[in-house]
């Protein structure tokens, strides 16, 4: 005789939730550390984009300190989305999306967590190099700090909505093309509010308005952008 | 009084136009060791999937009684990490399901004949090698519910009869075993479910 009443409970030793999390940060950590070639790629796209686009076009200063910011950030959303438009290929590959279904915990914070650790590993070092290849462009000292707190506050926004473009074409093969469309029309306000900043500033404006904007974006991004990912994640593994 | 873990009440399966699996109920309850037969494409890693919820496009109703996260799936995707070593592997897939040490994480590896490899990259290792591996992972596991699809594949005489053990103590201890396999056990206790080849 079965008896259908009453769960059967879990009397397992369980890890804290913040310990899983801090596993799957480290995790990422350690496997970019060991594939450094995607850690390369990113870096040298972005340096090669800024680099060749003062030759072919005009190397003059009023051209290029006038465009230096909008081109940084540009380069920078493509880069992006070459390094996170992929994270979860491998882990589609090799089953471990399977089990982020299956286990315990909230998928969106497995989410959340792996977007922060390739924000973390991919996107800082663009951070830290842009001034430089800023500076390369004729940007004014004056504009940096300008364009790093543009691209602190606006580039989490950009991961976590690459994210859910990563977590739609997961399954799928060679969607790289489908990405980009998913994942543009989204993208571009983050761009077109830092950009803005950029000129504002420069202009000699007020822009903490423009900040509140971009800031408000991220706030968005971070409540809504890890649920979508993880129902696309979801439906990645449905079949 | 057996505790009923999983019951499918007249679950029907399609794909591409073919009806893998028709009018399908049953029910599994604790300390049941279920193997899955039927020939390939019979649709017998499909009926794995729709017990754990992974996959969705049946008809019919498929009621489980666990709490989520209390079961333990084993898949055609072994989940595991080419550029992860075996301990590494173990620890990240481990820690999703409860907390085990690293002296568990070797035992578990000597069990399954992998002695030695605690720190070799999975990369490095042959195919039946990472499935090991990945059974490493199971023995580990202290799901109530295991779900396996084809565990004995690629697995040598010694590693055959040692998870055969290992699923009839899980079995033993109250939890619900099933499996998919073409081998023929003679397990005592062992329930079959067969499904019939695929038809327009």
């Amino acid at each position: 005789m079965t008896d259908f009443q009453g769960a059967r409970a879990s009397n397992k030793r369980e890890l804290a939730w913040s310990r899983v999390l801090y596993k799957i940060l480290f995790n990422e950590w350690r496997l970019a550390v060991r594939n450094k070639q995607d850690l390369f790629n990113a870096l040298m796209f972005f340096v090669l984009v800024i680099v060749l686009f003062p030759l072919g076009v005009d190397p003059g200063v009023a051209f290029l300190s006038k465009s230096a910011g909008g081109l940084v950030w540009v380069a920078f959303m493509l880069a992006l989305m070459l390094t996170i438009g992929q994270m979860f290929k491998q882990d589609f590959d090799d089953g471990t999306i399977e089990q982020w279904v299956l286990c315990r915990y909230p998928l969106f914070s497995i989410v959340l967590a792996k977007v922060f650790a390739l924000w973390l590993i991919t996107t800082l070092p663009l951070i830290v190099i842009s001034p430089v290849l800023a500076v390369m462009l004729h940007m004014s000292t004056d504009q940096l700090p300008m364009l790093i707190a543009t691209l602190l506050i606006g580039t989490p926004s950009l991961a976590l909505i690459v994210s859910i473009g990563a977590a739609l074409t997961a399954g799928t093969r060679g969607g790289g093309v489908l990405l980009m469309l998913l994942v543009l029309p989204l993208a571009t306000p983050v761009l077109i509010f830092a950009t803005g900043i950029l000129s504002a500033s420069a202009g000699g404006m007020e822009v903490s308005g423009l900040f509140a904007l971009l800031a408000a974006l991220l706030a968005l991004a971070v409540i809504s952008c890890p649920f979508a990912a993880a129902a696309a994640l979801k439906m990645s593994v449905d079949n | 009084m057996s505790l009923c873990l999983i019951r499918a009440s007249d679950v029907t399966c399609e794909r591409d136009e073919r009806i893998l699996f028709e009018s399908l109920s049953f029910s599994l309850s604790e300390g049941e060791l279920v193997q899955i037969c039927g020939p390939n494409g019979a649709g017998k890693s499909t009926l794995l999937r729709c017990l754990t919820g992974l996959f969705s496009g049946y008809e019919g109703q498929i009621e489980t009684n666990f709490d989520e996260g209390c079961s333990c799936y084993f898949g055609h995707k072994i989940t595991v990490k080419r550029n992860l070593t075996a301990v590494e592997n173990l620890d990240i897939f481990t820690s999703l399901d409860s907390e085990a040490s690293y002296e568990q994480y070797e035992q578990a590896l000597l069990q399954v004949g992998m002695a030695g490899y605690e720190h070799v990259m999975c990369s490095d290792m042959s195919e039946g090698q990472r499935r090991r591996v990945a059974l490493a992972r199971v023995l580990l596991s202290n799901a109530s519910v295991y779900l396996l699809d084809e565990p004995f594949a690629s697995l040598d005489t010694q590693g055959v009869s040692l998870l055969e053990s290992f699923l009839k103590e899980k079995a033993d201890s109250g939890c619900l075993v099933v499996f998919t396999t073409h081998h023929q056990f003679s397990l005592p206790g062992l329930r079959s479910i067969t499904l019939e080849s695929a038809h327009d």
